[in-house]
């Protein structure tokens, strides 16, 4: 059988030269400098994603049809190989120029990393051993056994050039199974965030599928790190500290959707007006590598939502930290549907959450009276202001309201009658730090006991009936107070 | 406050027809929800009655606006610098392509400090001597000479000051912060707008500086008349006394229910609301305007006699108003538009405001108010380094502001204007910092006090206001 012997002989020859050919391809594309291809390379290249689709059917037809003829042995006789030829053929081209266009592709200089070069050895062993099944498949054709193993080593090293080629493009299939809450971020307090790790986290979030290594490399761009925004890609600089205009981060983004060049690319999720907010804010500021974000000079807003945007990764890993202390939220209104009965628009409730009151008698100076002064007694602990001025209240009903605060900032009584009593009560107090008593009548023991107010930092005093020598005295006793008295005037002339 | 865009829609396009309709004065602010009222809910409160972004370090603002737009160059900057190179041409640096309002393709010559500036206080602050009263207040106040605007003329310039925006129709500052958060006086408006003259060309105020825009329109500011009767026709008639006003108002309201139950109309309840206020400023009115109880060195210290029109005056009224619960005063002296004269009319100017400013303030200071109010002063803009003639013109690149009050680091100069005080270039401070700053001392977060409007949630400082935290104690 001459003839068989010479197709066999030409067979290997081809198939040794092609598998010779790969191998130096393979090589020779590692080392080569990437980007710059002629545009009929560039176009053959960007066929790679259509080719391997060819093969990898085929050779999955194949290993199928093998199962098929062990069953249809197991019943009958053998199965038959030859029928097969045409389409293993028919793989095997398509196999190698897949690995060509592979190998082009990656010339285009968009990708870069550990797993682009594993698929690179893989495909290309695949393409090897397409060759090589095809070789066994003409050469040993009275042997299948030879033909079964070389297309079982095929398949395998198809398998794990499909995962690989998988994972670059579309990630991993399987990821949701393996799932889990990510704890990875270490807990952070706020002044150890960095301006960058807010930019860099948007950018995991929304670049890094197609600009990192490991994944892809698209424009020659990598924005995984500092210093490759800094480098740029085939278009230009990536980053300018200062100038937006000269940041391609920030232009692209900023581009209308439908332009070519707006990233991240139609179709992908798109940056957060925040997120491009920040990253310009943080290109203006200079954009260095390791300012701190409380350093910034943003807006309360933007710096708001960065804070946030970096909490939720430490709410997520150390959730007990984060969880504000439930406060037992105190409900005032009732106070002030009571009050409001005897002093009309007299209670206000201030502060983030409403837990302190300010009571001003103010509308009904004439009329306020002590029943109105006991119903203000329930609101008492939550009162930080009481504005008393020209009431005409007992003295003892005063100090009874005053002792059962427990938090007052400022009391204005004003025009109206201080006694013992009262000053007494105030001594306790020792959150007190503003005191009016403008044009109030003190009795003597009172205007005494003034000078043990030391907690406060104001103390008026104007137009009381205080003598020159007792506010010498008070101005004396309390050093660390501001005493304002008809003095300031003469103080303050001009 | 929560309304549908539906609610509000009606309630903007109805409160026009309102206001047409109305036919007292007292129309602009009595508009409120009367039923709600008589439920014993108060209707002057606003949306942050439930507690406050922050806490409040003041209750209210006192906004005295040097309305004509006082030279910063002969109030709080001195610059020698000016006066050295004084007749001198203006280095083409500065003003090459700027925007300059009359003196737009004129010959400019630097014009010095006409008056001489002292040191004052123990911060040794440096107060032009035309205002030897707001001097002896120095350790009180707190100048920003880094203030910048963005509109070159009066109503443009007063609009943007008062609302953040150019554009007019939007809601001034002192709507916002009776929005948010409510009028503590039961018996008077909230919101209360005096004028007085003097000193210099008065350039027209127009009422829209304190419009509520697309708020509700109960808390737009109303202006009092400072001469004579604060309110036209408060009094009753010869004739009627108030137990029969009392019974006429009764029975308006009667039927006015009436015609509410029936038709629900929102506008109803506000005429009804508006007869009861106005009913109770009768007997509130006289009793703000009854200056008999002011002692002696209280009308020597502001240096007026009540109700004599003139900015002390004034002055005067807005501390009567602050003691009755008035949460947001704004005195405007028209004045200030010294284009010409500034010689000899800025004085005159100068000497109508300043001892009111200060006996303001040092009256406030006696009473323990000064600590829960916020004072502004200031013009719309500034004027230019350049003469106009014997005058200056506009100028909106850096001028003067001060501020005064609670939570206010007295005796404190912050930023500063290049050294022909043309351009602030230390720490420039735009009017939105000025509005966020004023609502941060009120306890309110600018960027969490919002109205949605034609679907736009809108607020005082735009997209922008930083905190002045450099006059901050």
């Amino acid at each position: 059988m001459s003839h068989s012997k010479r197709l066999n002989f030409l067979v290997l020859a081809l198939g040794g030269t092609t598998i010779a050919f790969l191998l130096y391809a393979l090589n020779w594309t590692k080392a080569a400098e990437l980007g710059d291809l002629p545009a009929i390379l560039t176009v053959a290249g960007n066929f790679h994603p259509i080719l391997l689709h060819l093969p990898i059917g085929v050779f999955l037809y194949l290993a199928f049809a093998e199962a098929w003829n062990f069953l249809d042995r197991a019943c009958f006789k053998r199965g038959q190989i030859k029928g097969g030829l045409p389409i293993l053929a028919f793989g095997t081209v398509t196999a190698v120029l897949a690995a060509f266009a592979g190998l082009l592709l990656y010339l285009q200089g968009d990708y870069s990393g550990d797993l682009i070069n594993d698929h690179m050895n893989w495909g290309t062993a695949f393409a090897v051993s397409s060759v090589i099944v095809f070789c066994c498949a003409l050469i040993f054709s009275a042997h299948a056994q030879v033909y079964r193993i070389v297309l079982f080593l095929s398949i395998i090293a198809l398998t794990v050039a499909a995962h690989q080629g998988g994972l670059i493009t579309h990630g991993d299939p399987l990821e949701p199974l393996f799932k889990e809450e990510s704890i990875t971020v270490a807990a952070k307090p706020i002044e150890a965030i960095t301006s960058y790790e807010v930019v860099d986290k948007i950018f995991q979030a929304k670049c890094y599928d197609c600009h990192s290594v490991g994944k892809k490399k698209k424009g020659g761009l990598l924005m995984d790190s500092y210093e490759a925004l800094l480098a740029g890609g085939k278009k230009g600089n990536a980053l300018v500290p200062g100038s937006l205009e000269a940041s391609k981060i920030s232009t692209y983004p900023h581009l209308p959707l439908e332009d070519d060049l707006h990233m991240p690319p139609e179709g992908k999720p798109q940056l957060a007006d925040e997120e491009l907010e920040f990253i310009d804010a943080w290109i203006l500021a200079g954009a260095t590598p390791d300012a701190r974000l409380i350093d910034e000079e943003l807006p309360e807003a933007l710096y708001n939502w960065a804070v946030i945007y970096m909490e939720t990764d430490l709410i997520r890993a150390e959730p007990e930290l984060n969880v504000p202390e439930e406060k037992e939220l105190v409900d005032l209104a009732q106070f002030i549907n009571e009050v409001e009965q005897h002093a009309t628009n007299s209670l206000s409730r201030v502060g983030p959450d409403g837990q302190h009151l300010v009571f001003s008698a103010l509308n009904v100076r004439d009329t306020f009276n002590e029943t109105g002064v006991e119903a203000l007694i329930g609101a008492a602990p939550y009162l930080i202001e009481i504005d008393l001025s020209y009431t005409s209240l007992r003295t003892d009903a005063v100090a009874e309201l005053l002792r059962e605060t427990a938090q007052l900032k400022r009391l204005n009584l004003s025009g109206t009658e201080v006694d013992q009593q009262i000053t007494e009560a105030l001594a306790t107090i020792e959150t007190l730090e503003s005191l009016v008593l403008f044009e109030a009548q003190l009795t003597a023991d009172s205007i005494a006991a003034l000078s043990n107010l030391t907690q406060l930092n104001s103390l008026y005093l104007a137009g009381t009936n205080l003598s020159l020598i007792q506010l010498e005295q008070i101005h004396q006793l309390l050093p660390d107070v501001e005493v304002v008295d008809d003095h300031f005037l003469s103080k303050h002339k001009p | 406050m929560s309304q549908s865009p539906l609610e509000q829609l009606r309630d903007y396009s109805s409160r026009r027809t309102f206001l047409k309709k109305s036919l007292t004065s007292l129309g602009a602010f009595a508009v409120g929800d009367l039923l709600a009222n008589t439920a014993g809910q108060n209707i002057w409160k606003g949306t942050l009655e439930n507690g406050t972004h922050l806490k409040p370090k003041v209750k209210r603002v006192i906004h005295l606006c040097m309305a004509g737009g006082p030279s910063h160059l002969e109030t709080f900057d001195y610059k020698p610098e000016l006066e050295r190179l004084h007749g001198k041409p203006m280095p083409e640096s500065f003003t090459k392509g700027e925007q300059l309002a009359q003196l737009q393709g004129k010959n400019l010559n630097i014009m010095g400090p006409n008056f001489g500036f002292s040191r004052h206080g123990e911060s040794g602050m440096l107060v032009n001597n035309q205002f030897p009263h707001i001097a002896s207040i120095s350790d009180e106040i707190a100048v920003v000479r880094s203030m910048y605007t963005e509109q070159i003329n009066h109503d443009p310039a007063h609009t943007f000051f008062n609302t953040g925006s150019i554009i007019p129709g939007r809601p001034c500052m002192g709507s916002w912060t009776l929005y948010g958060l409510g009028s503590t006086s039961a018996n008077l408006p909230g919101y209360v707008v005096l004028t007085s003259e003097g000193g210099g060309q008065a350039q027209p105020i127009s009422s829209k500086q304190w419009h509520n825009g697309f708020l509700p329109s109960k808390f737009q500011g109303v202006q009092l008349q400072s001469k004579g009767d604060p309110v036209y026709y408060v009094k009753n008639p010869n004739g009627v006394d108030r137990d029969a006003q009392g019974n006429l108002i009764q029975t308006i309201n009667k039927l006015n229910h009436m015609q509410l139950e029936a038709s629900h109309d929102k506008e109803i309840a506000a005429r009804i609301a508006q007869y009861e206020l106005a009913f109770k400023m009768q007997a509130s009115v006289p009793e703000l305007t009854d200056f008999s109880k002011e002692s002696k060195h209280v009308l020597d210290l502001y240096g007026c006699t009540p109700g004599d029109g003139s900015f002390a005056s004034n002055c005067l009224m807005a501390r009567r108003l602050a003691e009755r619960g008035v949460r947001f005063i704004q005195l405007y002296h028209r004045g200030w538009d010294h284009h010409g004269g500034l010689a000899k009319n800025f004085p005159v100017a100068a000497n109508h405001v300043d001892q009111g400013t200060a006996a303001l303030i040092k009256d406030l200071k006696m009473r323990g108010m000064l600590e829960d109010t916020l004072v502004i002063w200031g013009g719309e803009f500034g004027r230019t380094p350049m003469a106009q003639g014997s005058g200056r013109d506009h100028h909106i690149k850096g001028f003067s502001v001060f501020f005064a009050g609670g939570g206010i680091k007295g005796g404190t100069v912050y930023g500063s204007t290049d050294e022909l005080g043309y351009s602030a270039v230390e720490n420039p401070t735009s009017i939105h910092d000025l509005h966020m700053t004023m609502l941060h001392l009120l306890g309110v977060d600018h960027t969490r006090h919002t109205f949605r409007f034609q679907g736009r949630d809108f607020r005082l400082t735009d997209v922008h206001g930083k905190l002045i935290k450099g006059i901050l104690a």
